[in-house]
């Protein structure tokens, strides 16, 4: 049995064949990561033209005038002093913040029961599913088989027990849009929020009660920290969607616009003032984004503290 | 059985070297590894030994140096060229494929045809003692199970070097010990050159025929299980392997033998030691084994007097914790009945039986 | 209609009816939108009453131009599903296990059809559709789809194969295989449970999406969804449309049947709450 550890100066490999070994499997890594990214082209690819291209047309869109195609921030100044469409992002921004807040405060006890109670789950977690996968246009049907004046279900039974005079008109107006959202905003938050509070170790909880705190205060106490950073993200999530919504706003429109985005479709196709329409798009995106990034920021940071799987 | 691997290679690993920006993962490494060899590769984590696995199979490149098999090389191949068996520390057998699948899955990577596929199967499986398990999937098997499973994959297709990483870490105690030897006796029949990896000592002294001591990317001794035992190069083999008492002292050879000088009237006679005689007066570390530290009641023709401060009862033998003039604290390890009537607290005589001596640096 | 706010309840008994009120109104509020689309469905009328005959007028009387854009969406759907996993796996593999420089934005830049809202994505594929001549096309509603499922695609895929341990790979390596060989005997299959699902759910995305395809639609390429909101602008509500909706919701329920029957319970809970609303 042979036996060494220090080094062979017996010269067995001249330093060129050395370097040919290296070369090689330099060559070879090299061949290896660009099959690697050839395959990522495709992806790239499509998401380019699809998606950053358009997009980008968008933003130079925005950035030139209607008729002449000049270069100008116009379209955004213009914009952003109109008190019209100001007054209706502040009413989209209050609506997105009402329906926000009541879908989390409504849904945060559903969705701690149903995070504590695997049977509850079970029986509740189709109840909160199969709405997401339908249209939110199958939503608007059913707002207006609930809220119309007259054949509206709850307008019927109201009247009939003698609560209401005569039927109220609320549902194309922003009551009816509300509560569609709200609608909406509820389901995500339920199945967010359940998904969140899942992820709270329940033995913290317990650890608070066998110190004296009430179940209450425990949960105010630790379960809610705990959970913030997956609520402010439920809430980034519920927010923006409600400000960029488009298809309850028309359905349910009154006379008073009171989304932004019936502004923008408006501006688009029927006045023919596609180039303010995209200046006013990409304002609503920056805040829909800028919300979200707050959001994602904010789970990233304090998100996982105390939690478990 | 017709299992013997008549084609087993010699490994030479020659100037193999790795680093990962800053930091030096494996110094350069050399070592010859003969045909049917079972060589383990011992240190602590992050010593370097995982990363020399990766780098001889072929799943990490490296910086500089080569690797061979006799004398072909194949540091440039690619991992599914190099005809190597790798056993995973977690296994990693495919979850979706049965056993025989597993095993056969080297083979199938060669062209092998259904039947003499199927006889190999059978061949390892009985090697392995798993006969008769080849239609289940791992996971119906328990993880000693699991590990023979990984050992037959790796072994199925005669890979002219076999690498283990860890692969006892996994299971409890007791499993671990049969594993063992159960590994060795494989290795042994199948006369396959091997190369272990692991932290444990026990396990590289029980297993290997020659063990390869690393530390911070660097060898710090290659040798029998014996040699590292009983006479380690460094500080950090003495520390390592096997419990050891080390007693900070000077070279002294004046007396023409080597001997160690740990105060001012106590110099003690060396039995072995890794050092450079020539230099008288450096800083050496006195080494005693707890087994050769002799303890007896009373203190009479005893060369040292000591205090029990502790008895830790360990089944076959007992650990004595001892406070001995001139020396220090130092820990006997002897068998149960002979120091059964020994006390905490009381005097004892203590004696040396046996010491090496290793170079100190500061 | 209002709720009840959750408050402090100092009793017991109180709290618990409480407690029970809230569950009572909230399954309520979850269920009605549902409830009252079905019934209204199979009483052939617009209005919901009750006790009410059951009638299957309106579902007969569904027109074929509604059963068009039904298919339209449901092919569209598929083939957009198909077309996005055949893409978004490879991409995946190699963005995981390819160590590639600037994976982290390449991973983004797909995200960007799902991060940014529909409505700016649909404005902006009608400006760049219109002189490609893709709008009112199979194509560009498929091209779009394809644009969202990919990033839907991509992020579940890429978790699928982090969560698969490398060694599997390597083992399959050290074994003899070369990288494609691994990635199909013992990649895919373990991943293939996870992409079907999300095959599921892509599909149902797709089959859903509104304000993407909205500006884009015409009268050759109606999705179903926007088949349905047209109609009720131009025409107001009409039972069939009524009854359309409602095969949306057995739609609807026979995926979450599969999904639920596939994973069990609890992972829904997971799954769900990744998806964004």
């Amino acid at each position: 049995m042979t036996d060494m550890i220090d080094t062979h100066s017996s010269g067995r490999s001249a330093p060129d064949v050395q370097d040919h070994g290296r070369r090689v499997s330099r060559r070879r890594l090299r061949r290896e990561k660009l099959f690697y990214r050839l395959l990522t082209l495709p992806a790239l690819t499509i998401v380019g033209l699809v998606a950053i291209v358009p997009l980008l047309l968008l933003l130079v869109g925005s950035l030139r005038e209607q008729r002449s195609g000049l270069f100008t921030l116009d379209n955004y100044v213009n914009t952003l002093s109109n008190g019209f469409f100001m007054r209706t992002l502040a009413t989209t921004i209050v609506m997105a913040g009402g329906v926000t807040a009541i879908s989390i405060l409504m849904a945060l006890p559903l969705a701690y029961l149903l995070a504590r109670r695997t049977l509850l789950r079970n029986i509740v977690m189709p109840i909160i599913t199969v709405p997401r996968m339908l249209p939110f246009v199958v939503i608007g049907y059913a707002m207006i088989l609930l809220l119309a004046p007259m054949t509206g279900v709850a307008n019927k039974v109201l009247m009939g027990l003698g609560i209401l005079q005569q039927p109220a008109f609320i549902l194309f107006d922003w009551p009816g849009q509300a509560i569609a959202f709200a609608y909406n905003g509820i389901v995500v938050a339920t199945a967010v929020l359940t998904g969140v509070l899942m992820s709270v170790d329940p033995q913290l909880e317990d650890a608070a009660v066998s110190m004296g705190a009430s179940k209450v205060r425990a949960f105010f106490a630790v379960t809610v920290p705990l959970a913030t950073p997956g609520i402010i993200a439920a809430s980034a999530l519920i927010f923006t969607s409600v400000v960029t919504a488009y298809a309850i706003p028309v359905m349910l429109n009154g006379r008073v616009p009171y989304m932004v985005s019936l502004l923008i479709s408006a501006n688009l196709l029927t006045l023919q003032q596609q180039n303010l329409a995209y200046a006013q798009a990409i304002i609503v995106s920056v805040l829909a984004l800028g919300v979200t990034t707050i959001g994602q920021v904010v789970l990233s940071r304090y998100g996982q503290r105390g939690g478990d799987k | 059985m017709n299992i013997s691997n008549n084609a087993a290679q010699p490994v030479h690993i020659d100037r193999v070297r790795k680093t990962f920006g800053e930091f030096v993962a494996v110094r350069e490494l050399s070592l010859d590894i003969a045909a049917g060899e079972f060589v383990t590769f011992l240190g602590p984590s992050g010593c370097g030994k995982s990363t020399t696995l990766k780098m001889l199979s072929g799943l990490l490149p490296q910086d500089s140096g080569e690797i061979r098999f006799g004398n072909k090389r194949i540091d440039m191949l690619p991992a599914n060229k190099r005809n190597i068996g790798l056993v995973f520390q977690n296994y990693a057998l495919f979850p979706h494929m049965s056993v025989a699948e597993n095993i056969a899955f080297g083979l199938r990577m060669r062209g092998w045809n259904r039947a003499s596929k199927e006889k190999r199967v059978e061949e390892l499986l009985q090697l392995v003692r798993l006969e008769g398990l080849g239609g289940r999937k791992p996971e119906q098997l328990s993880g000693g199970q699991q590990q023979r499973v990984a050992v037959a994959r790796a072994l199925a297709f005669n890979p002219d070097l076999v690498l283990l990483d860890e692969p006892l870490s996994n299971l409890d105690a007791k499993l671990r010990e049969q594993v063992r030897l159960d590994l060795r006796d494989i290795q042994r029949r199948a006369n396959q050159t091997t190369i272990f990896v692991t932290h444990d000592q026990v396990e590289a002294l029980v297993m290997s025929d020659r063990i390869v001591l690393m530390n911070r990317g660097g060898v710090e001794q290659v040798g029998t299980p014996y040699e590292l035992y009983a006479t380690p190069a460094t500080e950090f083999g003495a520390r390592f392997v096997g419990a050891n008492n080390l007693l900070a002292g000077k070279l002294d050879v004046e007396s023409g033998t080597p001997q160690a000088r740990l105060g001012p009237e106590m110099v003690l006679p060396i039995s072995t030691h890794a050092l450079d005689v020539s230099k008288s007066g450096i800083d050496i570390w006195y080494c005693v084994r707890p087994e050769h530290v002799a303890v007896r009641p009373g203190k009479d023709g005893a060369i040292f007097v000591g205090r029990v401060l502790d008895k830790i009862y360990q089944g076959t033998t007992v650990l004595v914790d001892l406070d001995v003039q001139g020396l220090g604290t130092i820990r006997a390890e002897r068998p149960a009945l002979e120091v059964g009537n020994v006390t905490v607290g009381a005097d004892v005589g203590v004696n040396i039986e046996r010491s090496h001596a290793v170079a100190r640096l500061s | 209609m209002s709720a009840p706010r959750w408050r402090l309840a100092p009793g017991l008994i109180f709290g618990r009816a409480a407690l029970a009120i809230y569950l009572v109104i909230m399954v309520l509020w979850l269920t009605f939108p549902v409830v009252l689309v079905l019934l209204a469905s199979f009483q052939g009328t617009l209005e919901v009453s009750w006790p009410a005959p059951v009638s299957f007028d309106a579902y007969k009387t569904i027109p074929p131009s509604y059963w068009e854009a039904f298919w339209f969406t449901i092919r569209a759907a598929l083939l957009a599903t198909g077309i996005a996993l055949l893409v978004a796996i490879p991409a995946a593999w190699a963005m995981v296990r390819g160590r590639l420089a600037g994976r982290r934005v390449m991973s983004n830049l797909v995200l960007i059809p799902d991060v940014v809202p529909q409505l700016i994505l649909g404005i902006a594929l009608l400006t760049v559709f219109i002189p490609l001549r893709l709008s009112n096309s199979f194509a560009g509603v498929m091209l779009a789809l394809v644009a969202l499922s990919l990033s839907t695609g991509l992020r579940f895929t890429e978790a699928l194969l982090e969560g698969l341990p490398d060694e599997y790979e390597q083992a399959a390596q050290s074994l003899g295989a070369d990288k494609l060989t691994a990635f199909r005997l013992v990649v895919l299959p373990l991943i293939a449970p996870g992409v079907a699902i999300a095959a599921l759910f892509i599909f149902m995305q797709n089959l859903i999406t509104f304000e993407l395809l909205f500006f884009i639609s015409g009268p050759s390429a109606t999705p179903i969804a926007i088949r349905l909101f047209s109609d009720i602008i131009d025409r107001g509500i009409v039972p069939y449309a009524v009854a359309m909706a409602g095969i949306l919701v057995y739609v609807a329920i026979a995926f979450y049947t599969l999904v639920a029957v596939s994973l069990g319970p609890k992972y829904m809970a997971g799954s769900v709450m990744s998806r964004k609303g």
